[in-house]
């Protein structure tokens, strides 16, 4: 099959890239464009591991296809931080030791941006809903949930 | 100071982690890169009559196709146990096992690995492997260990009757039978500890790469031990020496025990890149890590309690089945031994009569999953004090009071030849009791009845036995005057990255900032042994205590000889070397820069600063604690809802309270999983697994959980020079049986006096039924 | 995924025309939800996916004479934030909440979820007792009939290999009419229905249940009305009483099947209770806005 030229923008940065129908839009971010920040953990859309931002909207990278996403917006988490300065998430993440082994972290970071986005002044259940997409094994998401809730606290009073 | 030991310092390695720098093993692709994938058996028990790899061969892109033959033409070897009873001083002999690479003559378990396909990309691979054709005759197949030992079962291996590998038991029979027969009360539980796995979000994998030039292949691999990986692959598999492959773990996202062995897939990707001379990679579909990663608990227990008519234990007896899968490989017997070692727990018991049969079947083989043997030693026991407080009218925390091992009895050897060396169990008791608001239950109890909803609260007293083996860490300064620890551990999410640093600076007096971590790499780490039961603080905090203590020595040598004095009147604290009764000083920085001078040293100081320090767990050291659940139950479809949760553990001298936080709070929920959700169900007659995507096998989800309350009770360990106790389990070991008997609290004012795990709604919903059918 | 084309047509026309041209080797992408995951399991790819989303018929919730007409490819995340599905239709956002999760929900579209036709989709059951209708376009133009119709089998409905589904309509006298919709799964998140239950009627005159519907998913092969509860009810007194027979008789009308999931009699259980608490919910949603 004849490969498709898509043309996105990806964390501000106007992207060409080929690709087969065939190739889900995580497919494309991580082999051909080597963004590897967004991981794989279960392709079936169950973990939140490949969450994305696709003109805002959160989504699965791993259930859209990369001839999808022509035109688009993306956001993945390389372009979370401003340079070398860490998003307000990110940094809370750090104050708050969010992460174990951190395979999930990035998909959580940008399912939670969302949130916050979406919803500036969570409740511990609100966010515990909002993150329900994405699975992490390691923390129990105690310090995440924290974490986010200091997050927005901190971006209310900013 | 602020980096030092018990502060809640921060994470070196997130800043990485949370910008999408890390670098986990499907992160890495080389030049030239092919891509394995496996074919897999596709039923549970079968004989391969043929297996056809033309039309795959001619599939496009196409590299390499292997089978079992070909494994066996090329004289690999196949993997087998660490170790059986009889290699550890226990003259009970039992069948050993071979796992071999790809299969050779037989399957015995769905999953199994029958044929390598590499290919150009990984759609040629996937395309190709789906031409294998593997014709089997189906053999009938047992998934259950209480099936396997019936006479008449199907026999995964000819030479082990009934399935048995083996069978242990520990204790005096005779004497707990006289027990049993002089009790006031007998208390007897039924339990079946279900099989799960670890579904690490990071799923295994591996790309080996092969050096014309040096002859040396290259490993990466997702793996919790490195060197584990080289020495089983090197010795078991391609009978070389170790210094032809390299093994190199960056970062591991997650395995708790599960990625603590070696899998066939890391010798077929050696393999395969040593044949086409070009880099070989293989990530599983989750699906396919569902299906052939080994898995964990499994056991099934008859276990009887005798107390005398105040409620103190007179005798534990119990008799149990492990279901080891298809073979018994790497460490698999460590959940099967370690389960007899625990039984007695925190109680002062006089006598104990436990066993169990390592059961082979037509499932994956089981290895150890947080906590390996010691939440089943531990839910047994609490089950049984749980279920005698009831039956006896004995409040459960009054109950346990009588029975737990003092405070002043420590150092107390148990039963099996554990010595606990420290515990203040009836204070950490009293302490979580506390912290729950114990009082306030019936309120709350009240509440949730006005809603339709049934409250009840479950107590489990915990101890987990942690560190074992030996390991080695290296501090080597460079002639800057920065310091590199070299560990032999294996950081996988436990943040060794920032704690052992934080020692390393407070020890030293040194700054963070100028101190570098190694680990994961067979080049640069000469010996470890990675990270699993909980034991890298313990033996690798201890043996980096040992490798500062060289330091300090030698230290003082340097020190002496450049300010001039003797040895023996050089003073090391807070960071410098004093001459004793002088204001002459140097830093550590200072002393190890002159360690690296060009000239002017003595010889017998030799160049450079550099400690190594080993340390053994002879003794494991033993974590305990106390927690406390508290559960709604809707009275009309059986749904739980785990509403409260508080753990008071004592894992010794705290390093770092946000991390030690963070491991309980994430064993918790791995143990809430096993309580309610989380059970890989296979079809007792073909052995197909029917929970075989995360839409099936439940793990808990962000509002699956409450907040948790956390609190320590910090005793010293004794057997260890740093004075802590493993981190890594007691979450998970104590959390099922608190959610377990809170359900049982709420349900016994309808009769309901046992729950299967995971208690599902259904099932639930069904002991209701039952219990109202009986009355 | 093996490889197939990729078309992204903009209007109906030439969505039905790509499938004349390509049907039965097409298939048609919505969210993705579903598909794309089927696509990736499945050695039967069709040769060309045809992405209906640029479609704008296929967008879009606004009041027509005829109703409320819902596109197909509205997702449930906008189904959620719909100011007049929130104030006419609650329980169609408690069903959108159901769905998966955030990233789910957000790509997820009513259409796909209905399309797919699994007996334990999240969206049927209040549409069922909505009486909705789906409009469907095809060679011959485009048709309209009732969403029960248009439920045939387990993954199956009556649409052909041409033709696709444009929007859902719920009639203009059910705009507002009191619905409950409840979920039951093992767990919150991306949990898979055991029972789905929706529940909607007005209050006639001397608090009579008038005009009941009742809705249940994952207890037979499609998504089915208990309509022998709803004849029950009709006319009679609004009592708790009544409700709970009628969830009683509901258990009668169902199909269920024991798997590794659950088993029948659970099913049934479910039913009983489920429908019960629909119809209060429903009944309080009415005592709340007056």
């Amino acid at each position: 099959m004849a490969k498709h030229h898509i043309q996105t923008t990806i964390n501000g940065d106007e992207v060409d890239v080929l690709c087969e129908p065939s190739q889900s839009l995580l497919d494309v971010l991580r082999d051909e464009l080597h963004l590897t920040g967004t991981k794989e953990g279960c392709a079936t859309g169950d973990c939140g591991a490949c969450s994305v931002t696709i003109d805002g909207r959160l989504v699965c990278a791993c259930l859209v296809l990369g001839v999808e996403v022509n035109g688009a917006k993306i956001e993945t988490i390389e372009g979370m931080a401003d340079g070398e300065n860490l998003h307000i998430l990110q940094s809370k993440f750090i104050e708050h030791v969010a992460l174990q082994c951190g395979i999930c972290t990035p998909g959580l970071l940008i399912a939670a941006k969302s949130l916050l986005e979406e919803n500036p002044d969570p409740t511990e259940e609100e966010v515990r809903y909002g993150l329900a997409g994405n699975l992490c094994r390691c923390t129990g998401y105690q310090k995440v949930v924290e974490a986010v809730l200091d997050a927005a606290s901190e971006l209310r009073g900013a | 100071m602020q980096h030092g030991i018990g502060q809640p310092v921060t994470r070196t390695e997130d800043p990485r982690l949370l910008t999408g720098r890390g670098i986990y093993v499907d992160d890495i692709t080389l030049p030239n890169q092919a891509y394995a994938v496996i074919v897999y058996s596709t039923i549970a028990h079968g004989i391969i009559k043929s297996i056809d790899t033309e039309a795959a061969s001619a599939a496009p892109g196409v590299l390499l196709i292997l089978t079992g033959e070909d494994a066996k033409a090329d004289g690999l070897g196949g993997f087998g146990p660490a170790f059986m009873p009889e290699d550890v001083g226990i003259p009970v002999p039992g069948h050993r096992t071979s796992r071999p690479i790809l299969a050779q003559g037989k399957v015995r378990h769905l999953g199994e690995r029958v044929a390598l396909v590499v290919a150009e990309t990984a759609h040629q691979a996937m395309d190709a492997a789906e031409l294998v054709e593997v014709d089997y005759e189906t053999l009938p197949a047992v998934t259950t260990a209480v099936e396997a030992v019936k006479d008449g079962a199907p026999q995964v291996y000819d030479e082990a009757a009934n399935n048995t590998s083996f069978a242990l038991r520990m204790g005096n029979g005779e004497a707990v039978a006289a027990a049993f027969e002089s009790a006031a009360h007998t208390t007897k539980v039924s339990i079946y500890n279900n099989r799960l796995t670890a579904n690490s979000m990071e799923p295994r994998g591996s790309n080996a790469t092969y050096d014309r030039a040096s002859g040396e292949t290259t490993l990466y691999v997702s793996t919790q031990n490195p060197h584990g990986v080289r020495e089983e692959l090197s010795g078991h598999i391609f009978h070389e020496p170790e210094t032809k492959l390299r093994v190199i773990a960056r970062d591991v996202g997650g395995g708790f025990g599960m990625k603590g062995g070696v899998y066939p897939e890391e010798a077929l990707v050696v393999w395969a890149t040593r044949k086409i001379q070009r880099p070989v990679k293989w990530t599983p579909s989750r699906t396919e890590s569902l299906m052939s990663d080994d898995q964990g608990r499994d056991q099934t227990v008859e276990a009887e309690l005798a107390l005398d008519a105040d409620g103190k234990i007179l005798a534990l007896r119990w008799a149990a089945l492990n279901n080891v899968g298809a073979y018994i490989v790497g460490a698999a017997n460590v959940p099967v031994m370690f389960s007899l070692r625990l039984a007695q727990t925190v109680y002062a018991i006089p006598e104990i009569d436990v066993g169990t049969k390592a059961v082979f079947t037509n499932v994956p083989p089981t290895t150890p999953y947080r906590g390996a043997g010691r939440p089943e030693a531990v839910y047994i026991m609490e089950r049984l004090m749980d279920t005698a407080a009831h039956e006896m009218g004995i409040d459960p925390v009054e109950l346990r009071r009588k029975n737990l091992i003092a405070a002043d009895a420590m150092p107390f050897t148990t039963h099996t030849h554990y010595v606990y060396d420290s515990g203040e169990f009836d204070a950490t008791m009293s302490q979580c009791v506390a912290a729950a608001d114990w009082d306030g239950f019936e309120k709350r109890k009240a509440e949730s009845e006005a809603n339709g909803r049934w409250r009840g609260r479950g107590l489990a007293y915990y101890i987990d036995d942690t560190g074992i083996f030996n390991d080695r860490m290296e501090l080597r300064f460079d002639p800057s005057g920065s310091v590199t620890i070299v560990a032999g551990t294996f950081s996988h999410g436990q943040g060794h990255e920032t704690t052992y640093p934080q020692m390393v600076s407070d020890w030293l007096g040194v700054d963070a900032d100028n101190i570098r971590f190694i680990q994961g790499d067979t080049a640069a780490v000469s010996f470890g042994r990675g990270s699993y039961a909980s034991r890298s603080m313990i033996v690798g905090g201890s043996a980096l205590r040992y490798a500062a203590d060289e330091i300090i020595e030698k230290g003082k040598k340097f020190a002496a000889h450049v300010m001039e004095a003797s040895p023996a009147d050089i003073e090391f604290a807070d960071g410098k070397f004093v001459v004793a009764g002088t204001d002459k000083q140097m830093s550590m920085t200072e002393v190890a820069q002159w360690a690296y001078h060009p000239a002017g040293l003595p010889p017998e100081l030799g160049i450079g600063l550099e400690g190594v320090g080993g340390f053994a767990a002879t003794s494991p050291s033993f974590p305990n604690g106390c927690h406390i659940s508290e559960v709604e139950i809707d009275q009309e479809t059986g749904k739980v809802y785990l509403d409260r949760f508080v753990a008071v553990d004592d894992m010794g001298i705290v390093m770092n309270t946000l991390l030690a936080h963070g491991q309980v709070q994430g064993g918790v929920g791995q143990g809430v999983g096993q309580a309610l959700l989380e059970d890989l169900q296979y079809d007792p007659d073909s052995g197909q697994l029917l929970t075989g995507s995360f839409l099936d096998y439940c793990m808990p989800r962000a509002d699956d959980l409450p907040s948790m309350e956390i609190e320590m009770n910090e005793v010293p360990c004794t057997s260890n020079p740093i004075g802590v106790k493993g981190a890594g389990e007691g979450g998970t070991v104590g959390a099922t049986p608190a959610v377990i008997i809170a359900i049982l609290d709420a349900l016994r004012s309808e009769g309901v006096n046992d729950i299967p795990m995971p208690a599902t709604p259904e099932r639930i919903w069904q002991a209701l039924a039952d219990a109202k059918k009986a009355a | 995924m093996r490889a197939f084309d990729y078309i992204a047509p903009d209007s109906t026309e030439s969505v039905v025309a790509a499938l004349a041209a390509h049907s039965p080797n097409a298939r048609l992408l919505g969210g993705g939800t579903d598909l794309i995951v089927d696509l990736k399991h499945t050695s039967n790819t069709p040769k060309v996916l045809v992405d209906v989303s640029q479609v704008e018929d296929f967008h879009g919730i606004e009041m027509t004479d005829r109703g409320l007409r819902i596109g197909s490819m509205v997702t449930h995340t906008e189904i959620m934030k719909s100011e007049i599905i929130q104030k006419e239709l609650p329980a169609m956002v408690d069903a959108a909440h159901t769905v998966g999760a955030v990233q789910t929900r957000n790509l997820g579209t009513l259409g796909g979820n209905l399309v797919t036709c699994v007996p334990s989709m999240d969206s049927g059951p209040t549409l069922l007792a909505l009486d909705a209708l789906v409009t469907i376009a095809g060679p011959k133009g485009s048709r309209q009939i009732t969403l029960e119709e248009f439920f045939v089998g387990p993954r199956k409905t009556c649409l052909e290999p041409d033709e696709v589904l444009v929007d859902i309509i719920i009639p203009k006298e059910n705009v507002g009419k009191p619905t409950h919709f409840l979920k039951f799964g093992l767990r919150k998140g991306q949990a898979l229905a055991l029972v789905n239950a929706a529940a909607s009627f007005h209050v006639g005159d001397g608090n009579i249940f008038s005009a009941p519907r009742i809705a249940l998913g994952a207890v037979a092969p499609v998504v089915m009305r208990a309509t022998k509860a709803e004849d029950f009810l009709a006319g009679k007194e609004i009592t708790e009483a009544n409700m709970a027979e009628a969830g009683e008789i509901a258990v009668t009308e169902i199909k269920p099947i024991t798997d590794f999931r659950a088993s029948k009699e659970y099913r049934r259980e479910l039913v009983a209770v489920f429908t019960r608490r629909c119809l209060a919910g429903a009944y309080a949603l009415h005592q709340s806005r007056a």
